[in-house]
């Protein structure tokens, strides 16, 4: 009888409570915030106190795994809620085409991203759609180690012959120079942004990207030779520059061994926390042309159509790029979010500092791969290994270039 | 003989009941998704959306794929010396540890040792041991007055395949030592020490009466590289994802490149289906050429 009794107590609690717990909504999100993972937690914690009904059980990978399990995971209806892709064409623009990212256009339109940056949507933006709501805004530049210019009494250089001149001298007392390595093909990518941007120009450089004028021309010959001949050829890079990864670059300027660091702001963090007294400047341009950094965004967060919870998923990222809550993601995760941050009473490192502050006064140019098609980033990629190995000439890898995109 | 005839029917009914969840297993992972690669070979696809039929076209592409060539030809280099240093060394060693090399049970384990890690973890390994800057061999090749040697040996189109391959060689020759261990102790001691006793040098005992009595092992051990040797992926790719410049791309990691990277999964399948036909026409000529040689 007692036994009974219970059963049917638990029934009853179970007919009270049941309408309750059917209010819990799960989002699943995958996003690609290794490195920031605590600055992350710390944001969806925020997230899931202030909205009681939505939990979010987040998934972190890296985007190269993320990249060939999304399509499929998407159209199986096993894939995320919500995801932090790659905003390219080739990307998310191919999931958009295919329908299977909903359109964020009543966001945008509804007044919950005003803050957002234009020029952001626009990148996330696919036939006049909205898909999502790009983040991370980034740029190239070169990291140095203060203490070791000080040491050596180097000033931060102002012309690309400065630069050289810099480097030279780190080289002569033992250092190597720029910790740069390319065995995994795409940091080439961004140094040949870099130049490409100061010596081509911004315009010019708008309409090759847009495929109105060739890559085989003679400026884009000028925008190669510099680092990946010249200097390469005078042992300014890191040794077998092919046979050194990205994380050996990384290690070889954080351990004090490198003087400089070609690469972009995504490592603000990893240089805040490697305790070495780090200082930024933009790679300088030739003498009497005009220094112009490529910037871009990182990823954008996109929402899958096939969501059971539109409503909640839209609430998420509302909250994310809610410009009150800048702190979790400026202070946090070092990370630049796509609108005006007020960083008065935030306590931030000074690279990041300079990052925000850069953004918002520094004209910005064009972060090439994140806007070319797979074939050119593809022959940027072999074609950039094989000129740093002597087996291309710049205007070998200019032609072939202009080739892929014919 | 009708009653016969029924019990000969129950019990084909009954072996069809025993054999189907078997044929089902091979219908549904093996000659669907196979039959799928053909279909998917003869499309244009960008992993979204419905593919578009395209016949032959990309068969004519792979064809003149000079990438896809240069590919093959790694391959083919792989399988040469992949297949042939790993066999030949073990056979060395397994003869050794078979004629009563102390400790042998102990060296058989160590052998085969890599062959339990994962392919990746090899790679990872491997990687720090080439690292031009703080690797093994380049701090090993410096201190022994060797440090013009020590280059970028995954970096340099000259030495990464062979690079990668000597990685891959280390790797297998513990699954030949155990392998053809296993073959030797069929072999008859009686017939090794006749010949012994006829004046038959180490050498022609070796050849002559050894290796022949295990064709059928060797045979096993030789197919097996081949095959391995045409689908190789995991430990290019986590060692140099196929480059400097292409230098060690294999059609597999080639293919994964074009399917996954830049998004050609109807040519990605055409490659695929391509790289299975050599593989299959490569290991039934290795086994016709070892018929032939015991004929």
């Amino acid at each position: 009888m007692n036994t009974m009794k219970t059963l049917a107590y638990a029934g009853l609690l179970s007919a009270i409570a049941a309408p309750l717990w059917a209010e819990d909504v799960t989002l699943r999100v995958w996003d690609t915030f290794a490195d920031q993972t605590t600055g992350m937690d710390a944001f969806i914690a925020a997230f899931e106190e202030a909205n009681p009904g939505i939990k979010i059980e987040r998934d972190v990978q890296s985007i190269d795994e993320m990249r060939p399990v999304i399509q499929t995971a998407l159209n199986a209806g096993t894939g995320p809620d919500v995801m932090y892709y790659d905003t390219g064409p080739a990307f998310a623009g191919a999931l958009a085409e295919a329908g299977l990212l909903l359109p964020l256009d009543d966001m945008y339109d509804g007044g919950m991203l005003d803050a957002v940056y234009p020029w952001t949507r626009e990148r996330a933006s696919f036939d006049g759609t909205s898909y999502g709501i790009g983040n991370e805004v980034e740029f190239l530049g070169v990291y140095y180690n203060r203490e070791m210019f000080a040491d050596l009494g180097l000033e931060v250089p102002t012309t690309h012959e400065e630069f050289v001149a810099v480097a030279e001298a780190i080289k002569e007392a033992g250092n190597v120079p720029i910790a740069f390595g390319d065995a995994d093909g795409w940091p080439a990518f961004h140094i040949f942004s870099l130049y490409a941007n100061n010596i081509v120009g911004k315009s010019d450089l708008e309409a090759m990207i847009a495929g109105d004028a060739s890559w085989d021309d003679a400026r884009v010959v000028a925008s190669i030779e510099p680092f990946f001949v010249d200097m390469n050829e005078a042992g300014l890079l890191a040794p077998s520059v092919n046979a050194v990864n990205y994380e050996d670059s990384i290690n070889l300027f954080t351990t004090g061994l490198g003087g400089m660091m070609v690469t972009g702001t995504w490592l603000i963090q990893a240089m805040n926390d490697s305790g070495l007294d780090v200082g930024w400047f933009f790679l300088p341009a030739p003498d009497g042309m005009t220094t112009l950094p490529p910037a871009g965004l990182g990823s954008g967060y996109f929402v899958s159509a096939g969501t059971e919870h539109p409503e909640e998923a839209q609430a998420f990222l509302e909250f994310m790029f809610d410009p009150a809550n800048a702190s979790y993601w400026v202070e946090g995760m070092s990370v630049v979010p796509p609108y005006a941050v007020d960083t008065a009473g935030m306590e931030i490192a000074p690279l990041t500092a300079f990052a925000m502050e850069a953004l918002a006064t520094v004209p910005m140019g064009y972060n090439i791969d994140v806007l070319t098609p797979d074939a050119f980033n593809t022959t940027m990629l072999d074609g950039f290994q094989a000129v740093l190995g002597g087996d291309r000439t710049a205007a070998e890898q200019a032609a072939a270039l202009a080739a892929s995109v014919e | 003989m009708a009653q016969q005839s029924r019990r000969g029917s129950k019990r084909q009914r009954a072996g069809f009941w025993f054999v189907l969840p078997a044929f089902l297993f091979y219908v549904a992972f093996f000659a669907y998704p196979f039959l799928s690669t053909v279909y998917l070979s003869m499309t244009e696809w960008n992993g979204v959306g419905s593919p578009t039929f395209t016949g032959l076209t990309n068969y004519i592409r792979l064809v003149q794929d000079g990438a896809m060539w240069s590919a093959l030809g790694n391959n083919i280099i792989w399988v040469i010396l992949g297949t042939a240093a790993p066999i030949f060394i073990g056979l060395i060693i397994s003869v050794m540890l078979w004629t009563g090399t102390k400790g042998g049970g102990v060296l058989r384990t160590i052998y085969f040792l890599p062959m339990v890690l994962s392919p990746v973890v090899i790679g990872v390994i491997w990687n720090w041991i080439y690292n031009p800057l703080f690797g093994l061999l380049n701090t090993g090749l410096r201190n022994v007055g060797l440090g013009k040697w020590a280059i970028g040996w995954l970096g340099e189109t000259e030495t990464a395949l062979y690079a990668v391959m000597l990685t891959a060689i280390w790797t297998y020759l513990g699954f030949c030592i155990v392998v053809l261990y296993a073959g030797l102790q069929k072999v008859d001691s009686e017939l090794v020490d006749a010949a012994r006793i006829d004046g038959a040098s180490p050498w022609q005992r070796f050849k002559n009466v050894i290796v022949p009595q295990i064709r059928p092992v060797l045979t096993m051990v030789i197919v097996y590289t081949v095959i391995g040797g045409f689908n190789v992926f995991d430990v290019v790719w986590v060692m140099t994802g196929g480059g400097p410049n292409n230098s060690s791309e294999v059609i597999a990691t080639y293919t994964y490149e074009v399917a996954f990277r830049n998004s050609e999964y109807g040519y990605g399948a055409t490659l695929s289906v391509i790289m299975s036909v050599v593989a299959l026409s490569a290991a039934y000529a290795a086994m016709r050429f070892r018929k032939a040689g015991e004929a």
